[in-house]
């Protein structure tokens, strides 16, 4: 078990709150040793609860029967997307970043593609222009009958 | 989840029972009310029906769900721009209750508003884990960020959070 600082507790207090069990569980064990050894770590974890305290208290409401009814009855008539539907959907992406990116990195290969196409053909040309000269040369020798 | 790949109608009832609880408190908390998360969460699982192929099984379930259902809440406070209640005008929304179950209310009403008041990314990185239960490595997959990053949204949601609530009423957070 790795010791902890009072600068770490004090962080984990401002990260976290002072419910222990919200803490990350590698530091966990460290950070209650600490709690229990200084009175100031304890103080602090006291003001830190204050404030979950109050978070706690927020109120939520339950989902209603019809918002599960309404989710189910929905997804009947939902078709699963298929493969060209997801190709699309992947190519464009679902942030605004994704939808220059995307389209962006698609054009990229065939231009990437391209450029090594267009390198190997200049070497095959090459040995045209050589097997061409070699012709002319051989007919050259020739005569001209 | 792989049975919803294959299509199969009871698992994803199974789906829809195990999480919407889960999701529906989830964006309730994002978006401050109960109407919005019910379109929200309704939404969340139409896209988890329509795109199942996409998950995959080294993401846990819950995470890729809290995904989705962040992403749609992002999405719709970028359309619609939800209007957040200035913590002033609290006292006045709930002048007409008693006064003992008001004093509890009002405080209840003022964290809720000052949560709403937080940019959306800490208030996002403060309900995963406080709300959500979930650890850290879980919240930071789900707003595809560091654990450091995480930590940094955290602890200044809680400082704006202290802020705002010292400002409203020193009594509610004694000597922070």
């Amino acid at each position: 078990m790795n010791k902890i600082t009072q600068q770490r507790f004090s962080q984990l207090l401002d990260i976290y709150g002072g419910n222990s069990n919200r803490w990350p569980i590698e530091e966990r064990a460290a950070a209650l040793k600490f709690l229990k050894e200084s009175t100031e770590a304890y103080r602090l974890q006291q003001a830190a609860l204050n404030l979950d305290n109050l978070l706690d208290s927020i109120p939520t409401a339950s989902p209603t029967a019809m918002l599960r009814q309404r989710i189910l009855a929905q997804h009947y008539t939902e078709p699963v997307q298929d493969a060209w539907q997801w190709f699309v959907q992947w190519f464009i992406g679902t942030t605004v970043r994704e939808h220059f990116l995307r389209p962006a990195f698609m054009l990229i290969i065939p231009l990437v593609f391209g450029i090594f196409l267009g390198l190997n053909l200049e070497t095959v040309s090459m040995d045209e222009n050589m097997l061409f000269a070699e012709e002319v040369n051989l007919l050259a020798l020739s005569s001209t009958e | 989840m792989q049975q919803i790949q294959a299509g199969d109608h009871q698992a994803f009832v199974k789906l829809v029972d195990r999480h919407l609880t889960t999701l529906h408190k989830f964006a309730q908390h994002i978006l401050g009310n109960p109407t919005d998360a019910d379109d929200i969460v309704q939404e969340t699982f139409v896209r988890v029906w329509q795109k199942a192929h996409q998950w995959q099984p080294k993401a846990k379930v819950s995470t890729w769900l809290h995904s989705i259902t962040n992403n749609l809440c992002m999405d719709f406070y970028r359309r619609v721009k939800v209007k957040t209640v200035d913590i002033t005008e609290v006292n006045l929304i709930t002048s007409h209750q008693p006064a003992t179950d008001k004093q509890q209310q009002d405080v209840k009403i003022q964290v809720q508003t000052a949560l709403q008041q937080l940019p959306e990314n800490q208030r996002c990185a403060i309900v995963l884990c406080y709300y959500q239960d979930m650890t850290n490595r879980e919240a930071a997959n789900v707003l595809n960020i560091s654990i450091s990053a995480l930590e940094s949204l955290m602890a200044r949601g809680r400082r704006k959070l202290k802020k705002i609530l010292q400002i409203q009423s020193d009594d509610l957070l004694g000597e922070i």
